[in-house]
């Protein structure tokens, strides 16, 4: 039993942390970035890299795989998502997938299919409640929880945060409370292709390097989004960490090759009786 | 007189916000009302309630005396409560006149063709000035045009309660002085109950018989349009700087 | 008082160029089996298979304007839904065709119900799990699909009055082409009927819609599940041709291929999908040889689409007769 709650804690820490930078998005600008998907699946290449290859310390490769999940996703907002700003048919959603499946694909091209395994930062394990757990398990869940702290204080004391939040309260009248939009929407994707890059960057040791890493924390961090409410940091956490559990507990219980079908299920269910989400207050 | 709407204890709240705060007001049938109030009063939101698009937090809405409260906003129109929207909305792609006979037909049951009086949508196109417009795109109009549509698309519903949201902002002097007359006709030869959101101050003060002022999700003040430019509460929450901002008009 | 009805003229002084191009297409396209090589056929059956399903989705996109990913699912329930039902329940294939319509109209109204309360990207994402979960049902219940063995065995479909399909794979192109014919017929009808009116008033502007009494959220399910039922038909069809089904063939990847030739040709169009699902299938048979590069590609080309023509072949055209025209 706790085994399966601590590894769920693991996984749900991920989902939370991808759906995190996605929601932003999705709150502010309407498009569900897939892309995040592939900026996860190329981070997770540069931290590999920048520590085999450039024998690099793993910290430094946490910001550089940061760093370039940053550079990705404001590449991409300002030159292809912006063009449709505004429009309601679905084209940088279309994008957004294109994008992810370029990535992932890219990335086949470029290093095989093969999948590549790194050395955990951290060696060694502690004890918790009679269960053995690596420190670097411990350390994602630790830095998860750190990160939505941090943001949680960018968006509430900030000059930015606060443009940002309002932002995501109305689209259409920040820019009648001099709030520059084009500012606001290079930082949420900067500040989500980030996210993603930290969360590749921290599962790189405890799972493996591979194109297609990308496609499951990806579904399972748009379905936390839809679970949690829109634009809600604490819902987004409890339904990523929510999430993990069920899914950790549901294999071990039930059926472990329908771990990754059960947060449809849930979806389902909740869509049957809250169709708001969780915690938000989204429009039906 | 009966009373055609009556709104009883109506609330709405959004998250921390509430926009609309323990609200009591009836609409007699067959009267003209405007509800008048500064931005944020809760205006729009109250129309959204009585059509369905939003769910109150508390209280009733009653349509010939019936509870419509949590009815869909097709199932509200079917019953004879129509509207049009503060923003501009038509369907861009279709003609004037198919948008227009949308209304008409949209609520039927109908599966293949559905049959509509032509000499009513027609008649209905002369009342509002699209007589000459059968073939233009609805999107091409100028968003003064579209919301005019939006009132003939709304009519062709043969609506008994038509709720009228900012109809004429945009429209110049003129303009107002024709849709002034449009709804006049609405209301005296159709027979159709009127409540009307409006902010060009001369046109709720002509046209209507009983104003309702709300501030901050509140009623503040209901009477005679005399009534209203008297009472002190109103002057000094509402009219006194609108008078001066339209003054300009 | 004059009672009118909007009856549809089908054919009328206006578009009986349309009419005649069409014609002239269709005897064309039935002619490619009698002049071309084996492979060609292959090519030309796949291409409207893929038309087909094509066509089904443009339904709920392209007409009601509700994105979704998981045609490939349906069009996955209904390739193993009819495969099991002739070979597990010996049934004859003219009996499960429409049983699997059936079959697949039923699951896509039971998902759309729930799911089509959201809107927009909300919906999108939820269909895009939907489509996986389905993968994930193919792959895991191995003692009725095979699991990640496939469903090997399946039989052409049966003797039908003097058409043998064991012994002509020729007859197969026929019988697609007779239905995407049906189909777009069935389409034309629907666009011109009230049903279709509340499909394009929906996807115009479904507040508005709603306010005016059409019950949105009863036809954006009628949408969905026809959309759905035509996409297991397709299955169906693809399942006694193929002979050979496998979870791979209905990954997630197929649904956006589907999204894709329908915006290739141009959304809401009723001829472009069918028109976008034959460029991209001899396209993609083009690069056959170059797997690994195809992929990207394909991506590639697709955010140029987005780039440069939104509105897809059809737009294309419309322009250039318009700069014509000028």
């Amino acid at each position: 039993m706790e085994i399966y709650i601590i590894n769920g804690l693991v996984l749900g820490s991920i989902y939370a942390l991808i759906a995190l930078g996605i929601n932003l998005i999705w709150s502010i600008t309407d498009i569900p970035d897939f892309s995040q998907g592939g900026i996860y699946v190329i981070s997770a290449y540069v931290v590999y890299f920048s520590i085999t290859t450039l024998n690099l310390p793993w910290y430094i490769a946490i910001v550089a795989a940061a760093l370039a999940g940053a550079v990705m996703a404001f590449c991409f907002e300002k030159f292809l998502y912006r063009r449709w700003r505004g429009r309601t048919d679905h084209i940088q959603l279309l994008c957004a997938i294109a994008l992810f499946f370029l990535l992932a694909n890219l990335a086949i091209y470029l290093w095989t299919a093969k999948s590549l395994n790194l050395e955990h930062y951290i060696m060694g394990k502690a004890e918790i409640f009679g269960v053995g757990v690596s420190y670097q398990r411990l350390m994602i869940i630790v830095v998860v929880i750190v990160l939505f702290i941090l943001i949680n204080l960018f968006l509430m004391k900030t000059k930015t945060g606060k443009a940002i939040r309002a932002a995501t309260q109305d689209i259409e009248v920040a820019p009648w409370m001099g709030i520059d939009i084009n500012k606001v929407f290079s930082i949420i994707f900067a500040m989500g292709g980030a996210l993603s890059g930290i969360a590749a960057a921290l599962v790189a040791p405890v799972f493996a390097v591979y194109p297609m890493m990308g496609e499951l924390p990806l579904l399972k961090a748009l379905v936390v989004v839809i679970l949690g409410g829109k634009g809600s940091l604490v819902g987004t956490l409890i339904a990523g960490m929510g999430l993990g559990i069920l899914e950790s507990l549901g294999a071990g219980y039930i059926s472990a090759s329908y771990q990754h079908g059960y947060a449809f299920i849930i979806l389902l269910i909740v869509l049957v009786f809250k169709p708001q989400g969780l915690f938000g207050s989204r429009k039906e | 007189m009966t009373d055609i709407l009556e709104v009883k204890g109506l609330k709405k709240q959004f998250g921390g916000l509430v926009a609309v705060n323990n609200l009591d007001f009836t609409i007699e049938d067959g009267s003209r009302t405007g509800i008048i109030g500064p931005n944020g009063a809760g205006k729009t939101t109250t129309f959204a309630m009585i059509a369905g698009e939003h769910n109150p937090t508390a209280g009733s809405i009653l349509f010939e005396g019936e509870r419509i409260d949590r009815l869909k906003p097709s199932v509200i129109c079917k019953k004879g409560a129509a509207r049009t929207f503060q923003i501009v909305r038509v369907f861009r792609q279709l003609t004037v006149y198919e948008h227009i006979i949308m209304g008409a037909v949209a609520g039927k049951s109908c599966f293949s063709t559905c049959s509509y009086q032509t000499d009513e949508i027609e008649h209905l196109m002369e009342l509002t000035g699209f007589e000459n417009d059968h073939d233009k795109i609805a999107g091409s109009l100028t968003s003064a045009r579209q919301k005019q549509l939006g009132l003939a698309t709304a009519l062709a519903t043969k609506p008994k309660l038509l709720l009228l949201d900012e109809l004429m902002a945009g429209l110049n002097l003129s303009e107002i002085e024709r849709s002034l007359l449009i709804l006049r006709k609405i209301n005296e030869e159709m027979g159709i109950t009127l409540v009307i959101i409006e902010h060009v101050m001369r046109v709720i003060m002509g046209l209507c018989k009983k104003i309702i002022v709300l501030e901050t999700g509140q009623k503040i003040a209901e009477g005679t349009p005399k009534e209203i430019s008297e009472n002190k509460r109103v002057i000094k929450a509402y009219l006194g700087k609108e008078e001066k901002a339209y003054a300009g008009n | 008082m004059e009672l009118a009805k909007n009856n549809p003229t089908l054919i009328n002084k206006k578009n009986i160029m349309i009419w005649a191009t069409a014609l002239v297409v269709v005897v064309a396209v039935s002619f490619v089996p009698v002049i071309f090589s084996r492979y060609v056929i292959y090519v030309a059956t796949l291409a409207l298979l893929y038309a087909m399903l094509t066509a089904s989705y443009d339904l709920i996109f392209g007409y009601t304007g509700q994105l979704s990913f998981s045609q490939g699912a349906f069009f996955g329930l209904g390739a193993y839904t009819s495969a099991l039902l002739t070979l597990s329940g010996g049934l004859n294939f003219w009996l499960a065709l429409p049983l699997t319509v059936i079959v697949g109209f039923i699951i896509a109204a039971l998902i759309g119900s729930p799911a089509l309360r959201l809107r927009g990207s909300y919906f999108a994402v939820t269909t895009f799990f939907l489509a996986h979960f389905v993968y994930l049902v193919f792959l895991n219940t191995d003692k009725l699909t095979g699991g990640p063995m496939g469903l090997r065995n399946i039989q052409p479909p049966d003797k039908l009055w003097f058409i043998d399909f064991s012994q002509m794979n020729v007859y197969f192109y026929f019988v697609l082409l007779f239905t995407i014919l049906v189909l777009l017929f069935l389409y034309y009808l629907i666009y011109k009927t009230e049903i279709g009116r509340r499909f394009v008033a929906i996807r115009e502007d479904q507040d508005l819609a709603e306010s005016l009494g059409v019950n949105t959220s009863f036809y954006k399910v009628l949408s969905f599940s026809i959309s759905g039922a035509l996409a297991a038909l397709c299955g169906s069809l693809f399942a006694h041709y193929f002979l050979l089904l496998h979870p791979s063939q209905f990954a997630w990847f197929t649904s956006e291929m589907i999204v894709i030739m329908t915006l290739v040709g141009g959304a809401g169009t009723l001829i472009g999908p069918v028109l976008g699902a034959a460029v991209v299938t001899f396209i993609l048979e083009l690069f056959r040889y170059a797997p690994e590069l195809r992929f990207i590609i394909w991506a590639a080309a697709l955010i140029a689409i987005l780039v440069f023509e939104p509105k897809g072949l059809m737009g294309m055209a419309k322009r250039i007769r318009f700069r014509r025209s000028q």
